[in-house]
């Protein structure tokens, strides 16, 4: 099952922190975006594998924006 | 000779009402995951305490000999019942009976129900499960003739709203006035995935070219996201159990104040880690939501609109028993910057408070209004004043806890500068006009347009003025009142709360509550 990441707020995409294909946990950080001075993690809130990334560092997010997508075995 | 036979009758009248639209629609009503209205009383009210009202009301056929051969009870149910042993007001709508219709209720008991709410000084819960309005285009052909629309009760809606806790809960398709009905109150909720709630439905938005289900036009994800209601929940009884929470901080009508609860957490309790609660790093983030539930008394934090206007949290809570309104800022979301939705969600929360005479605690960490276009598009500034209108409005026992930022005008916003500052600030205070990142380009811009190296002459100038961002120099010129250890913060607010206790007033307020 693919579970789409939207990002909550707008910023600035600072860091991937998992690449496609990664392994992530519930909880796990997988995007850092930088809004109103503040380093914001954006993560998964299901286990799986990052499917792929929807955005790129140093790029703009915007709020509602595809962040990244997670492929989970879960039903 | 009684009036025995007149009383059988009433009770065969009555059990012919308990029958509701008859046993295929309710049959209906189940299938789609639905209580019945009635089941839906029952749970929601304290047991076998439902006085029910105008319970035979209904449209009857009469035989030739005068006997009653049909009957369709009205599809609106309501009467007084208790909530944890309070007398309060419930009308709900049957949707077995015409799709709960106005047109097959008898309209006059929903302003019943209202002005029962209203004279009673009573809390009303509208349990809404259809349109409750003008009803079906079939009508015409019924009554031979149209109406300019009204909207029936409205001034008993909108003043109930001045006067008594109002619960939507939407508990079905909603459409049209019972939309309407369901957002004007104090408190409205949502059943995931057997509720839905729009202007109208997907046959009528079909005919404007748009094809969406039900779910894609009003669903309660949806519908809480973009803050029309305040909460989803997965199940009625979830629903119910949230209605008796939300009522359980706040007096019966204006005209009483709201009741203190158990005390059974220490007001002098001191959480060790709360001295390391805000992260060294001022970029990074931290849990408040963590740190609010911890100053509370414990399982007292009931948290309304989360999924709305998120960089500011709101909550019902308790201090030392004493039922307070709390705002805090969520870091996470924008940093904790007003948003426009952040800013509305603040006016109608402080409006709520000045309502029912709860005095505010507000745990502060606000870099300011977000900025950029994206901002200016959803007129922050427009929601931004009105939150600062009500800000100025109320005149309210409350306290501020700087834990963080304070900076531009929605970082002042924090409390009315004008009264007494009942205000402290942890150690990890930081304010200002302006944050010294964003600021020094405007301020020196002169200087490092002219400077050889720019970045260099930049850091030179935040290594400067760094020592001054200190909160000790603000507290030095009493501009800030008192910095205090954050584990001490529990013990000030609880004293807190029992100094404002005995300074709530009731009574109907100046600034009516507006949905």
């Amino acid at each position: 099952m693919q579970t789409p990441i939207h990002s909550e707020i707008a910023g600035i995409v600072l860091e991937i922190k998992l690449a496609p294909g990664s392994a992530v946990a519930i909880d796990e950080v997988v995007l850092m975006v930088e809004c109103m001075k503040m380093y914001i993690p954006i993560a998964s809130p299901v286990a799986g594998r990052i499917h792929s990334v929807a955005v790129a560092e140093g790029a703009l997010i915007e709020e509602g924006q595809l962040a990244f997508v997670v492929e989970s075995s879960a039903s | 000779m009684t009036w025995q036979r007149e009383i059988d009758e009433l009770r065969e009248r009555e059990a012919l009402a308990r029958r509701l639209g008859g046993p295929d629609k309710v049959a209906r009503q189940r299938a789609a995951g639905k209580l019945t209205v009635r089941e839906r009383v029952d749970r929601l009210l304290d047991r076998e305490s439902f006085e029910e009202v105008g319970a035979i009301a209904g449209r009857a056929v009469y035989g030739e000999d005068g006997a009653l051969r049909e009957f369709l009870p009205s599809n609106f149910i309501m009467g007084r019942g208790r909530i944890e042993g309070r007398a309060v007001v419930v009308g709900g709508d049957d949707f077995t009976v015409r799709g709960g219709a106005m047109d097959a209720s008898i309209a006059s008991k929903q302003l019943h129900a209202e002005q029962m709410a209203n004279e009673l000084h009573l809390p009303l819960i509208r349990l809404i499960d259809g349109t409750g309005g003008g009803g079906s285009v079939r009508t015409l052909e019924t009554d031979q003739r149209t109406y300019v629309p009204y909207n029936q009760g409205w001034d008993l809606v909108v003043d109930n709203l001045a006067k008594v806790p109002v619960v939507g809960l939407g508990l079905g398709a909603v459409a049209g006035l019972g939309s309407t009905r369901l957002v004007t109150s104090h408190y409205s909720l949502m059943v995931r995935g057997i509720s839905q709630m729009f202007i109208a439905g997907p046959p009528l938005v079909a005919r404007t070219g748009e094809a969406v289900t039900k779910e894609e036009l009003g669903g309660s994800e949806m519908c809480a996201r973009v803050g029309t209601i305040d909460d989803v929940v997965d199940s009625e009884d979830e629903a119910f159990e949230r209605v008796r929470r939300f009522l359980s901080y706040l007096p019966s009508s204006v005209f009483e104040l709201p009741a203190r609860g158990p005390c059974t957490d220490d007001p002098k309790r001191r959480d060790e880690w709360l001295i390391g609660a805000i992260p060294r790093d001022r970029r990074q983030v931290y849990d408040m939501r963590k740190i609010v539930q911890t100053l509370v008394d414990v399982g007292s934090y009931f948290e309304i609109g989360r999924k709305f206007g998120g960089p500011v949290i709101t909550a019902l809570s308790r201090l030392d028993g004493w039922p307070i309104a709390l705002i805090a800022s969520d870091p996470y979301l924008y940093g904790g910057g007003w948003t426009a939705d952040a800013a509305l969600k603040i006016t109608r929360f402080i409006d709520l408070a000045h309502t029912f005479h709860l005095p505010v605690v507000d745990i502060v960490d606000v870099p300011g209004f977000v900025i950029g276009k994206q901002a200016e598009l959803d007129a922050t500034l427009r929601h931004g004043s009105r939150a600062l209108a009500a800000l100025y409005q109320v005149n309210l026992p409350w306290c501020a806890v700087l834990v963080r930022r304070a900076f531009g005008v929605a970082g002042a916003a924090h409390i009315n500068h004008t009264r007494l500052r009942y205000r402290y600030a942890w150690p990890s205070g930081d304010w200002g006009s302006l944050p010294v990142e964003g600021g020094i380009e405007a301020a020196y811009r002169a200087e490092l347009a002219a400077a050889s190296d720019p970045k260099a002459l930049h850091e030179e100038i935040e290594r400067r003025l760094a020592p001054y961002r200190s909160p000790f120099r603000s507290a030095e010129a009493f501009l800030v009142e008192d910095i205090i250890d954050p584990r001490d913060t529990r013990r000030l607010l609880c004293e807190f709360a029992h100094l404002a206790a005995p300074l709530r007033m009731p009574g109907v307020v100046s600034t009516s509550y507006r949905p």
